[in-house]
């Protein structure tokens, strides 16, 4: 049984009980708990019996981490974004997935176990706000969630590092949200969106060239794929607090900086080209060593 | 400083590590404003949910379990009287069905309005 | 609803009025407001009977049954207020609010509602006492601190003012200087231009966002201590 099977068994009683049954109920429904649940279970009669209700300006962040890594991040991020009043910040995880897999398509486990941990964190804060952070595959595991659960919505969105093909219809999936609620970060020196983009099928390269599109907001920076995360630089205090806790967006100084994107790269971001190119140079390879070694 | 017993369970708990932190920084500015007298804090839930700035109940029990659980604070179920006073029992389960109240000699029916939890520091001394 | 309803004491809580104040088509609505009546069954104490020789108490209690009008309203803000009738023997209206909410949800939907707390209110009467004097009149405080301690403090009687007591307020003040905070507020708001000055009582307790007016007003004068309520919120 998870916490949240027992928030809502304990809500369920609450609520059918009549009052002057309802203690004698829930002491019953108690013991038939395991024990790792008790302390839980106590906590949730004493704000009921203190009469506390979920605040309307609670806040739930998601965090939704990248491939090959348990979401280090997660922790920087937690820490300044926990730091804002009635904020509980969420880092899901799930099993590493390596560049193979993100090659295959096979990427089924990693969407439907988000999607039920974000079910279950709804659940037992349902008056709250959710909002979600999701990097590199993470960003592929959010686009996957929207089209097909339509009982999950989030306030803002904040990608970084993002997979997600660029012709992705945001207007579809995000029609409940407000306008300039979702935000893409962009690393200008980040070439995993590029690669991912031509070595595989269902990726795109947002997170290098931005979505260019009314419903997304593009913010550019001299950053690598993960440079987002580093520390000395600053960026979720700077750029990501702001907004979630009041729908601020600080502008990029490099969006006005930046160099132009060159001709190549922009072949290689182009889902047709960019694979087509890079297949007939594995193929081409692939014939050269044959015949060399035959 | 007793604030510091939580500086493990920051550790252990990442996720809940600022709602942590605010009741120790809270604890550690009691301390050294009023000294020994951190040891008699009695906090109610409402309280609680102030200070580590829970947001919705299902976090609250959550935070409650970690600290109760990592022995920093303990539960009391009180029994609140009119006159303010209350009786206190260790757990839901040693609540009785009728209550002598001391101050009106009265006999007492326990029931969810005058039920309230309040939660004590755990120290090392035996009480 | 084109014609109101007509109900004296309906079986079940009705809706027996929607309205929508719609001044100017050209703007949105400034507000939906819907009556529900329902019928409460008010009990008193009528007698008791000991037989001694079965050692049986009976106990009789007669009820009457009265009218009682709940309204809620949501302004073109988005603030949804539910004025509940007050009820004769009990404090707690979590049930009726629950069940005056369940009626309108068809309506009104409850989801994309949070409640409003008051706390911040309760604690300005009591800090902002001095500045609020020509406006509060002060009559009871509950307060309660970090080492469980609960204090109560009250005016001799509702006429008196509590604030113009200076050892009361001293007392009041030191408590909450030492990890206190209100937890309840039962104050008098003063009606502008009344000759003789007019008072609506005002108690802030209960849950987090329910304040009570437990007497007869005006719409205006309701409208005035709602308006006083909200402001000192901010």
């Amino acid at each position: 049984m998870k916490s949240v099977d027992v928030f809502r068994i304990f809500n369920s009683t609450w609520d059918n009980s009549y009052p002057d049954k309802r203690l004698s109920q829930l002491q019953s429904l108690r013991q038939t708990l395991d024990s790792e649940h008790h302390e839980f279970f106590d906590g949730m009669l004493d704000a009921k019996l203190a009469g506390i209700q979920d605040l309307a300006t609670a806040t739930v962040v998601i965090l939704i981490h990248g491939i090959q890594t348990d979401g280090a991040w997660q922790k920087i991020v937690e820490k300044e974004i926990g730091s804002l009043p009635h904020t509980n910040v969420i880092g899901l995880g799930y099993e590493c997935v390596s560049p193979l897999q993100l090659a295959s398509p096979i990427r089924r486990a990693p969407i439907e176990k988000i999607k039920q941990d974000i079910r279950d964190a709804r659940a037992r804060e349902p008056a709250a706000r959710f909002m979600v952070i999701a990097h590199s595959f993470g960003s592929y595991i959010l686009s996957r969630i929207l089209p097909s659960a339509t009982d999950i919505s989030f306030e803002r969105i904040i990608l970084c590092g993002c997979i997600i093909p660029t012709n992705y219809p945001w207007g579809h999936y995000t029609r409940q949200m407000a306008p300039k609620s979702i935000l893409n970060d962009v690393g200008t020196r980040d070439f995993y969106p590029v690669m991912a983009t031509f070595t595989s099928f269902g990726y795109g390269s947002s997170g290098r060239k931005g979505f260019q599109n009314p419903h997304i907001k593009d913010r550019y920076f001299d950053y690598g794929h993960s440079d987002f995360f580093v520390p000395e630089k600053k960026h979720v205090e700077t750029y990501w607090k702001p907004f979630i806790k009041q729908g601020e967006i600080i502008e990029s100084k490099w969006d006005q900086e930046k160099p132009k994107t060159g001709i190549t790269l922009l072949m290689l971001c182009h889902p047709y080209i960019g694979r087509t190119l890079f297949y007939a140079i594995i193929i081409s390879l692939a014939i050269v060593l044959t015949l060399y070694f035959l | 400083m007793f604030a510091e017993k939580l500086l493990p369970l920051i550790s252990s708990f990442p996720q809940d590590a600022e709602a942590l932190r605010r009741m120790a920084e809270y604890l550690g500015d009691f301390e050294s404003r009023r000294g020994p007298a951190v040891f008699k804090i009695r906090l109610n839930p409402n309280r609680l949910f102030d200070i580590m700035q829970a947001g919705s109940t299902s976090r609250l029990a959550r935070l409650v379990s970690i600290l109760v659980e990592g022995e920093i604070i303990r539960r009391e179920v009180v029994v609140r009287f009119p006159s303010g006073s209350g009786i206190t029992f260790e757990s839901y389960s040693d609540l009785p069905f009728l209550i002598r109240d001391p101050d009106r000699d009265i006999d007492v029916r326990v029931t969810e309005e005058n039920i309230e939890a309040s939660y004590i520091l755990v120290t090392n001394e035996v009480s | 609803m084109t014609t109101p309803l007509d109900l004296e004491l309906p079986e079940a809580a009705t809706i027996v009025d929607i309205r929508i104040l719609h001044p100017d088509h050209n703007k949105t609505p400034v507000s939906l407001t819907i009556k529900i009546v329902e019928t409460r069954i008010t009990k008193t104490f009528d007698s008791e009977l000991i037989d001694h020789a079965k050692g049986v108490i009976t106990k009789k209690w007669k009820f009457a049954k009265k009218r009682a009008v709940n309204i809620a309203t949501l302004d073109h803000t988005g603030l949804l207020e539910l004025r509940i009738a007050s009820q004769d023997n009990q404090t707690k209206y979590t049930n009726l609010v629950k069940e005056l909410l369940i009626k309108i949800r068809k309506f009104i939907p409850h989801d994309g509602f949070n409640m409003i707390s008051l706390n911040y209110a309760k604690s300005r009467i009591l800090t902002d006492r001095i500045l609020l004097a020509d406006e509060i009149r002060y009559s009871n405080s509950t307060a309660r601190n970090d080492l469980g301690a609960v204090m109560q403090i009250s005016s001799s009687s509702q006429e008196d003012n509590l604030s113009s007591d200076d050892g009361s307020m001293a007392a009041l003040d030191s408590f909450l200087a030492s990890d206190g905070h209100v937890t309840g507020t039962n104050v008098y708001v003063k009606i502008p231009d009344t000759k003789p000055q007019r008072e609506l009582h005002l108690l802030i307790s209960g849950e987090v966002n329910e304040f009570a007016v437990p007497v007869a007003c005006s719409a205006g004068e309701y409208s005035y201590v709602r308006g006083k309520v909200i402001a000192l919120n901010k």
